[in-house]
């Protein structure tokens, strides 16, 4: 394997529905082998220029490719067939969510081998190699104390185990070319630690890795490699070919990996190009200029002078404590050496008096079996920003709710400003305690920027001067005024913040609720929202912050409340949580790489200026003496100085306890009807409901919902089950009864027993909609059967190897479906968030308002179901596209042969099913026909 | 600008003109099937009551809900076939959320798209305004009514009654044509479409 050079030249692209330019004239070369970042500011185009190294742009997106060309090996992407692209090509993109094609391990990962028509037998190898590589060895495969449980189902994966997921994928198909596209710019901190073990490991054993991937499995993939010539090479001495783009705004944690950064500027062109120590040391001022966030090291380095990027923490703290010993020694440069800027902190200063205070309190979903938080008692005072962190899961985000007043607690009392809150009316709640959701989509309720805006300001009952006064100010404080008339949806993410954090704030609130309000920003954007927050807290506002991001908590908290299963464990100054190793690891946090170093540094037995975090570095002022540069510390001196720590362990994740799905797949079961294949279950009711269709008598129906309630009974399902699910079709039967009892034709000599304007009740009407009632509610209960005993899942495969369902629709339906349990949580997300946005307290008000306040308020509540439907619809369309393009990147587009890594078995037992149902309906019709006939007397 | 409107070397005629659906329409389809799939069981509900005590022509009038899947789907694709697609995985997908009809769904989802696919191709799949909509959504439903009649048996019903529910019925499925049209308009708006041929017609570049 030899990875291919990728020549870019002139690129020029221009995205639809866009006047600007998303790239401008890139013309850049990635050699073979090479590892390069890809940086720069958001909207730099950097996930378009990934799209295109790999054909995805042409192939699978749409754009307007205004100039110049990608070549690969001196082949251009556009004239190369897409799925010879994605299978030397692999892309990791940044959504956990929405790259996961299929519910189970095994079965996403064989998606792009069967995608490239790999032989089903090679396929159980390749995955577990990959499983392997990425650390979600199957459990039976592992050895010794690392055996720990890896849960089957995909969504029982967190979001930091679903990205290793999606890599092994990539890996199976063993490309020459992987690009990361920010992977783990959604994950918490462990889970993004997981991501870069893994993907450091990779490069470490990567030699290894392609060798023995050579020799297994390599006919599979490209039948250009031959084995013979491999086998008696000597092991290469340096690395394996494979390339390796990363895009990221953090870069330190791929620092080391890296040969080469291109820096892309605001309009799209390559700003500058180089080693990692000539851009972020060499060219500073630049990098700084474009708002890119400055890694650590090169911080560290820039203090020292030194033009050499240090390539471990150990070192730059190594660096870093000498520097500070050096500066000592200097006489102070006029003016003194400023500390780092100090904050308003109020550590340890008494709380005179708590805007909210909660005692013992708890809060329980409903159906959960544990409390999401339980018997928390906490005060906060008015100018507190206090970050809330914990791994995901610990009930940052229930606290949050609970303290915004959004959910009431099951337990234990909140008070505001000394009132129980549930005494505080819901419009003044509204005003005061303003909760901004991690998704801004969820609570834009308005159609335009202004228009949201105002609803922001509905409960503060002001005239429409004023409201427009106040809006206007906000729109120009949260830089928006240009996108007035612009929807919500269409903004960025940067801006979509500003704006839900704009309109959370318009209400001068007392308290207001942050959930990771810097999530997949840059530095300008968090600097910015912080800026905004900072000055509300300074005015008295109490500020709460959940977050994953230490340098944001170190830099801008005056306390910080660590959680974890739903308890408070740690309630300090930020410098105390970054101080405590095992606090932090029992918070899932991991120290951000400013405090490391310092730490480090410390630990070292320096003695530095207090640094907390990324801006505490630049702040100091790098000193310059004759020696400059002069420190050098190499690799293997640090190594046997101090020696790096440990890779972090193969990663240990909880299982996931989301939503459970709908229709679960309900995994392999011993019952005979399980065992049939699907698409013949899926023809015999079919065929059944019709052959039902000529039944009209009452008795036929009965005997054979009887038959179907004792087929299920020998499959486990009892009868109990089956009438509770079918109650609802009862309620529907009951209409075909009485409609048909009292308004069906009358034929000639019929007695009619009872009339009433157009009802007549006839004993043929009675029996007629009796046979028609029961009938359908037995053909729903062969369909219940059905659907009790088919799992979705085989169900689709089955349809697409046995029943003429096009693989392409086939493989989109499971993709789909493995995310509408996502959407279902997504609703009750969007629910909360327009609960927050004060829907339900101006419904209210509009019922003693003016004239005309009740129909209003009914009109509202007939249209809440659309827009709460249009939001899901917009939400999951965005994230079906982008699971769409994940598709392709493995290989969904342009397949020429696909093959199955599971066939869902077609034996001669499911003909024999099939004809034995048939016949017992038949037998059930003619026995009952025969009774009906002997029997019936129709009363004349 | 004068740049032409696309210039996609791998596609040089546009999206539109392409016969072979990418990832992305299929996915788009996709997801309006499922999420329509769960509206049909959730609305299963209120149907059931509201026809157990207005009998079958308000159960007709209720019943339009269940052709928005196959009017939206294609309103957003704008492609042959989507909405047969469309209707018919909304089908499946309901049965795999849960829906105790089963298998039988399919065949319905099949019948309620034919009548709406075969007006969006008498129009050439250019003409997507209200009228057109709500064409397609009546001829969705008289084409699925002589199955849906025969199933559940309504053939013996008296005349009047039968006249009501074809009243009923068309007004349904005529207003599951408005609610496809204004619900697609109302996720233009938010951008989400973009990619879509519904996106590129109606998205000014800003």
């Amino acid at each position: 394997m030899s990875a291919p050079r990728i020549e870019v030249r002139d690129l020029t692209i221009r995205h639809f529905g866009r006047k600007r330019r998303c790239l401008e004239r890139v013309s850049l070369t990635i050699a073979p082998g090479e590892r390069v970042l890809i940086a720069g500011p958001s909207g730099a185009g950097k996930s378009t220029l990934a799209l295109c190294l790999n054909g995805l742009v042409p192939h699978s997106v749409d754009v307007h490719w205004v100039s110049g060309s990608v070549e690969i090996s001196g082949e251009a992407t556009s004239t190369l067939p897409p799925g010879d692209l994605t299978r030397r090509i692999g892309v990791l993109f940044q959504d956990p969510d929405s790259q996961v094609v299929l519910s189970k391990i095994d079965e996403d990962i064989a998606f792009g081998l069967e995608n490239r028509g790999i032989p089903p037998v090679d396929m159980p190898g390749l995955i577990a190699r990959a499983r392997f590589a990425v650390g979600l060895a199957r459990t039976s495969d592992r050895e010794g104390e690392d055996r720990v449980r890896v849960p089957e189902q995909v969504n029982r994966l967190s979001g930091g185990a679903r990205q290793r997921l999606t890599l092994a994928g990539l890996l199976a198909g063993n490309p020459e070319v992987l690009i990361l596209d920010e992977p783990v710019a959604n994950l918490d901190p462990v889970g993004a630690a997981t991501v870069w073990s893994t993907v450091a490991s990779l490069l470490a054993d990567g030699d290894e890795t392609a060798r023995n991937a050579r020799q297994t499995g390599s006919q599979a993939f490209d039948g250009s490699s031959s084995e013979a010539c491999d086998i008696g090479e000597p092991r290469h001495p340096t690395r394996v070919a494979r390339s390796l783009i990363v895009i990221e705004h953090t870069a330190d944690d791929v620092l080391p990996m890296l040969d080469r950064v291109i820096v892309l500027d605001q309009e799209g062109q390559v700003a500058l190009t180089g080693t990692p120590d000539e851009v972020f040391i060499g060219n500073r001022e630049v990098v700084r200029s474009l708002g890119i966030r400055m890694p650590v090291w090169a911080s560290v380095a820039h203090l020292s002078g030194s033009s050499h990027l240090p390539r471990s923490h150990d070192e730059a703290a190594i660096t870093f404590g000498e520097w500070a010993a050096r500066r000592s020694h200097l006489p102070a440069s006029p003016g003194g050496q400023p500390e780092p800027h100090i904050r308003n902190r109020t550590d340890g200063a008494p709380l005179i008096r708590p805007r909210i205070a909660l005692s013992g309190v708890s809060f329980r979903h409903t159906g959960s079996g544990r409390d999401s938080v339980s018997g928390v008692s906490l005060t906060c005072a008015p100018g507190e920003l206090i970050a809330i962190v914990g791994a995901n899961g610990a009930g940052k985000s229930t606290l949050g709710l609970i303290l915004a007043g959004v959910v009431q607690p099951t337990a234990g009392t909140v008070l505001l400003d000394g009132t129980p809150l549930e005494q505080v009316p819901g419009i003044d709640q509204r005003r005061r305690l303003r909760y901004v959701f991690q998704y801004p989509e969820h609570q834009f309720v308005g159609q335009t920027v202004r228009s949201d805006l105002e609803a922001a300001m509905r409960v503060e009952q002001l005239d429409a001067h004023a409201v427009s006064e106040r809006v206007d100010d906000a729109l120009r404080r949260a830089e928006l005024e240009g996108l007035a008339r612009a929807n919500p949806f269409t903004l960025s993410h940067g801006q979509k913040r500003r704006l839900s954090v704009a309109g959370a704030l318009l209400t001068n609130p007392d308290i207001l609720v942050l959930d990771e309000p810097t999530f997949g920003q840059d530095d300008h954007h968090t600097a910015q929202l912080m800026a905004t927050v900072t000055r509300r807290v300074a005015d008295g506002c109490t500020a709460i912050v959940i977050t994953h991001d230490l340098d944001l908590v170190a830099c801008h908290a005056t306390r910080v409340i660590g959680m974890r299963d739903g308890e408070i464990i740690f309630d300090g100054t930020p410098a105390n949580l970054l101080e405590s190793d095992s606090i932090l690891r029992s918070c899932s946090l991991r120290r951000p790489p400013a405090a490391e170093v310092a730490w480090r540094a410390r630990q070292l037995g320096f003695t530095i200026p207090p640094v907390a975090c990324r801006q505490d570095l630049e702040l100091l002022k790098p000193t310059v003496d004759a020696r400059s540069g002069g420190l050098r510390l190499t690799g293997p001196y640090v190594a046997n100085r101090i020696g790096d720590p440990p890779a972090s362990p193969r990663p240990r994740e909880p299982d996931r306890t989301g939503a459970q799905l709908i229709g679960t797949d309900r995994g392999p079961s011993d019952a005979w009807l399980e065992r049939r294949n699907p698409t013949v279950k899926f023809g015999v009711v079919v065929a059944l409901g019709f052959m039902m269709t000529f039944v009209f008598n009452p008795l036929t129906p009965i005997v054979w919902l009887g038959v179907v309630m004792a087929v299920a009974r020998t499959t486990g399902i009892g009868p109990g089950r089956i009438v509770r699910l079918l109650s609802p079709v009862a309620v529907f039967a009951f209409s075909l009864l009485w409609t048909n009892a009292f308004l069906s034709s009358i034929p000639s000599g019929e007695r009619i027993l009872w009339q009433w304007g157009p009802f007549h009740l006839t004993v043929h009407g009675l029996v007629q909609g009796s046979a028609l009632a029961l009938r359908g509610i037995s053909t729903a209960a062969v369909g219940l059967l059905f659907i009790l005993t088919t799992d979705p899942t085989l169900l689709v495969v089955s349809l697409v190897q046995h029943g003429r369902l096009p693989y392409r629709w086939g493989y989109a339906l499971l993709a789909g479906y493995r995310f509408m349990p996502g959407l279902a949580d997504e609703l009750v997300q969007i629910r909360l968030a327009r609960r927050v946005r004060g829907e339900d307290v101006t419904d209210e008000r509009a019922l003693y308002g003016s004239w005309g306040g009740g129909l209003r308020r009914r009109a509202n509540g007939f249209s809440r179901p659309f827009r709460e439907l249009r939001i899901l619809l917009t939400v999951a369309i965005l994230r079906a596209t982008r699971l769409a393009i994940a598709m392709d990147a493995r290989g969904f587009a342009g397949i020429t042969t696909r093959t199955y890594f599971r066939t869902v078995p077609l034996v001669p037992a499911d003909f024999v099913f099939a004809g034995a149902s048939f016949l017992a309906l038949a037998v059930v019709y003619l026995a009952t026909s025969w009774v009906v006939q002997t029997t019936w007397v129709p009363p004349s | 600008m004068n740049e032409p409107r696309t210039v996609n070397p791998s596609r040089p005629n546009g999206p539109g003109t392409s016969q072979t659906w990418r990832t992305t329409d299929l996915m788009v389809v996709v997801v309006v099937a499922l999420v329509f799939g769960a509206i049909y069981v959730a609305w299963a509900g209120p149907y059931e009551w509201v026809a157990a005590f207005g009998g079958t022509p308000t159960q007709e009038a209720a019943n339009g809900l269940w052709f928005v899947a196959g009017l939206l789907g294609p309103y957003l694709i704008r492609r042959p076939g989507a909405a047969l697609a469309s209707e018919v995985l909304a089908s499946l997908a309901e049965m795999l959320v849960g829906a105790p009809w089963g298998p039988g769904l399919v065949i319905y989802g099949l019948l309620q798209s034919i009548g709406a696919e075969a007006v969006f191709a008498l129009f050439g799949y250019r003409r997507w305004t209200l009228v057109t909509m709500v064409i397609a959504g009546v001829a969705a439903g008289l084409v699925s009514l002589p199955y849906s009649w025969w199933d559940y048996g309504y053939l013996k019903l008296d005349v009047p009654v039968l006249a009501t529910m074809l009243v009923t019925r068309t007004v349904g499925v005529a207003v599951a044509g408005v609610i496809a049209k204004y619900l697609g308009d109302a996720l233009v708006l938010t951008g989400a479409l973009k990619d879509t041929a519904i996106g590129r017609a109606k998205v000014e570049d800003v």
